[in-house]
This record gives C-alpha cells, structure tokens and sequence, in this order.
C-alpha cells in the first residue's frame, strides 16, 4: 500500500538520476571533445609560430644591430681581420643563440599559459555539469572565471618581449666608443686651452 | 436478541479500522503522486541545465580567434597609416644624389614592412587571449543562467515538500474510523449477541462490585500478625 507508492517515486527517482548521469557523460564528453577539437589544438600551433616569429624578428634585428656596431667598432680600433674580430663574433653569435634558446622557452611557456587557462575553464565547465541544476556554488565559480592565465600567455610574449640579448657582449663596441669619447675630450680640452683644435 | 449478532461489534470494529487504513493509503498515494510530479519537475529543469551548458560547450567548440586577430590587425594598420611621416622621417632638405634617393626609399620601404609584419605578429599573439575573454563571457553568462535555473528548482522542490506535507487525510473517514471502533468496543463491552439481558448483566456488575467492596473492608480491620 504505502510502500508500494514511495517504491514509485523511488522508481522514479532513480530514473532520473540514471538519466542525469547519462546527461553528465554526454556533457563532459562535449566538454572534453569541444576542447580536443583538431582547430583548438591548431590554435596552439600558430599561437607558438606568432611568438616564435616576434622573437625571430626582434633576435635578428638584434643581431643586425650588433653586427653593424661591431664592424665599425673593429674599423675604428684597426682591428678588423684579427683574432679580436674573431673572438667577438664568436661571442655575438653565442649570445644570438643563447637569446634563442631562452626566446623559445618563453614561447613555451606562454604557450602552457594559455593551455593552463584553457583546461581551468574546461574544468570549471565539468565542475558545472557534475554539480546540476542545483549547483549555485559552481555557477558562482563559474561566474568568477578569470582571464590570468590567457592574459599571462600574452604579456609572456609581447610585454615581456625578449629583451636586449646583446646587452653585455658588445666589449669592442664598448671600448671603442668609450677611445672615442676620449678622443673628443682631448680634443675639446685643447681647443679651450690654446683657442684652436689640435690637428695633428 | 440472540447469540447470531455477535460478529456485529467484531465487523463494526473491522470497519473501523479499515477506514483508517484507507485513509493514510489515500494520503500516502497522494504525497507520492506530488512527490513525483516534483521528481519530473526538477528532471525537466535539469533539463534545461544541461541544454544551456551544451550550448555554452558547443560555442567553445566553434571558438576561433580569427575575428580577434582581424580586428587587432586593422586596429594596429590603422595607427601604422596614421604614424607613417613620423615613421619615415623628415623628408624636407636637399634631394640628395640617386644612390641615396634609392636608399631612402628602401628604407621607407623597410619600416613599413616591419612595420606590417610587427601588426601582424602582435596581433596574432593577442588574438588568443582575446578569444579566451569572450569564451569566459560565454561561460559566465551560461553559469548566470543556470545559476537561476537552479534558484527555480529549488523553488520547485519546496513548493514539493510543502505540498506533500500539506495532504491531509480525509475528514469524514477519520471521524467514522475511531467512531465505528468506539461503537464495536462498547458493543462488545455491553456484551451484545451473548443472549444475557442487559437488566441481569447490571445486576450481576453490582453483585459483583460489592463482594469485592467487602473483602476490602474486611481485609482493613484484620490485624496484621508477624
């Protein structure tokens, strides 16, 4: 009697909650294939290229740079065709790769940043589905989904940008404009003493 | 009367309690019928939870940067165009011979194409994390949506509760229950269909009463000896 109707709405119960399991598989199946789509993953690979290409063009700028200074630096020091010619080239075009290097480590990493945020967003969406239509604390997560890591991934890679790789390895240019300012000290200091410039 | 209306207090007393029965059997299959109306009702917006979430999902699937970058990259050749004299320099002063006139020119040449491939790198970096903004703003509004589709379950599991516990049994059959009872016990009590009168069964509760009555008075002047 009594029974037999809560075994009927039990029956029901457990109907519904068979088919909101089933609803839940088929939500984070969505999630995860919404995710794993062949375009998203295409979206990783020309995110890395962009900001293999900023770097790349920025490095070889550089390196355009440091090559100029440092040729007219040996002209200026009569040192062009020498060991010192040599050893700084040597020393440009180990600072060149290792600019590389860390140049591709911050494309990487931007790249997990962005990743990162992505799978915190894919998370907080199966949180949503496991938790129901009852689930006023993961709509709240979900309302509060921030942009960190996609904004992360970005700064890495234009903010930050990859900086001045040459920054302490331009000794002959250095020193060369440093004979160079000496020059001009001398000369100025004997055009105040004797009213005219030294010529030589 | 005779001995043969004796089942009368027992059949009395059977409707009675049947009339109970009935009456919380009714009240059970009500609150059942209510409890599972309320069943499909938070189905059917779980329902609705789901779909909104499925097409949250599918929009994320659908998901390119590609208007992010377009956008980012007019944006950026907009200001190029805008900044092209100060980019190039002052070009005012002698014409200067045509080495250097073809020089100048590659130069202008030079920023401009950096210049371009500069917008387009910029924009391609950012276009992402553009497309993730407007991903989130998708998925905050869905989240806002079955934030009040799980306010309105809520509303319909209390409307529920409040209607399983409001069914009451029925009036009639409750009163009738205890009533037809009541009757069969005094029936019984009054010892109906057992073929004694009801003048001789007085008389003999009286006797009955007043032997017991004596041995009390008996028994309270008697000494007690140990």
């Amino acid at each position: 009697m009594g029974a037999g109707s809560s075994d009927r709405a039990a029956r029901r119960a457990e109907q519904a909650e068979a088919e909101r399991q089933e609803q839940m598989r088929i939500g984070e199946a969505r999630v995860n294939a919404a995710y794993d789509t062949p375009a998203r993953q295409q979206q990783y690979a020309d995110f890395l290229k962009a900001i293999r290409e900023g770097f790349m063009l920025d490095a070889n700028r550089q390196k355009a740079v440091a090559d100029r200074r440092l040729k007219f630096a040996l002209a200026r020091a009569g040192q062009t065709r020498g060991s010192v010619e040599t050893d700084q080239k040597r020393t440009l075009g180990e600072e060149f790769t290792k600019g590389i290097i860390g140049s591709e480590n911050r494309a990487q990493g931007a790249l997990a940043d962005l990743k990162a945020d992505d799978e915190n967003t894919r998370q907080a969406l199966i949180s949503m589905i496991r938790s129901g239509a009852d689930a006023t604390t993961a709509a709240s997560r979900m309302m509060s989904l921030g942009a960190a890591n996609a904004e992360g991934a970005r700064s890495r890679a234009l903010t930050d940008g990859l900086g001045d790789i040459f920054a302490g390895t331009t000794d002959v240019y250095l020193r060369s404009e440093d004979a160079a300012a000496r020059r001009r000290g001398a000369r100025d200091a004997q055009v105040s003493l004797y009213g005219k410039p030294f010529t030589g | 009367m005779g001995t043969e209306a004796v089942w009368v207090p027992y059949a009395l007393a059977a409707l009675g309690a049947g009339a109970g029965a009935i009456n919380a059997r009714n009240v059970a299959k009500q609150q059942e019928r209510i409890q599972v109306r309320g069943i499909a009702a938070q189905a059917r917006r779980q329902a609705e939870a789901d779909a909104r979430f499925a097409d949250a999902t599918r929009e994320i699937g659908r998901s390119s940067p590609e208007a992010e970058r377009a956008e980012a990259l007019d944006n950026f050749t907009s200001q190029l165009r805008a900044s092209k004299a100060s980019a190039e320099g002052d070009a005012s002063g002698p014409a200067g011979s045509d080495r250097y006139q073809t020089e100048a020119a590659g130069a202008k040449a030079d920023i401009q194409r950096y210049g371009g491939q500069l917008a387009d790198i910029t924009s391609r970096i950012n276009a992402p994390a553009r497309q993730r903004d407007r991903e989130k703003v998708g998925l905050r509004r869905a989240g806002s949506d079955v934030a009040g589709i799980a306010r309105n379950a809520q509303g319909d599991a209390f409307l529920t509760q409040l209607l399983a516990q409001s069914v009451r049994p029925n009036t009639a059959l409750s009163i009738a229950g205890p009533l037809l009872s009541g009757a069969a016990q005094g029936m019984a009590g009054g010892g109906w269909g057992t073929g004694v009168s009801s003048e001789e069964l007085v008389a003999g509760q009286r006797a009955g009463m007043e032997t017991i009555m004596e041995g009390l008075h008996r028994a309270r002047r008697t000494p007690i000896v140990i």
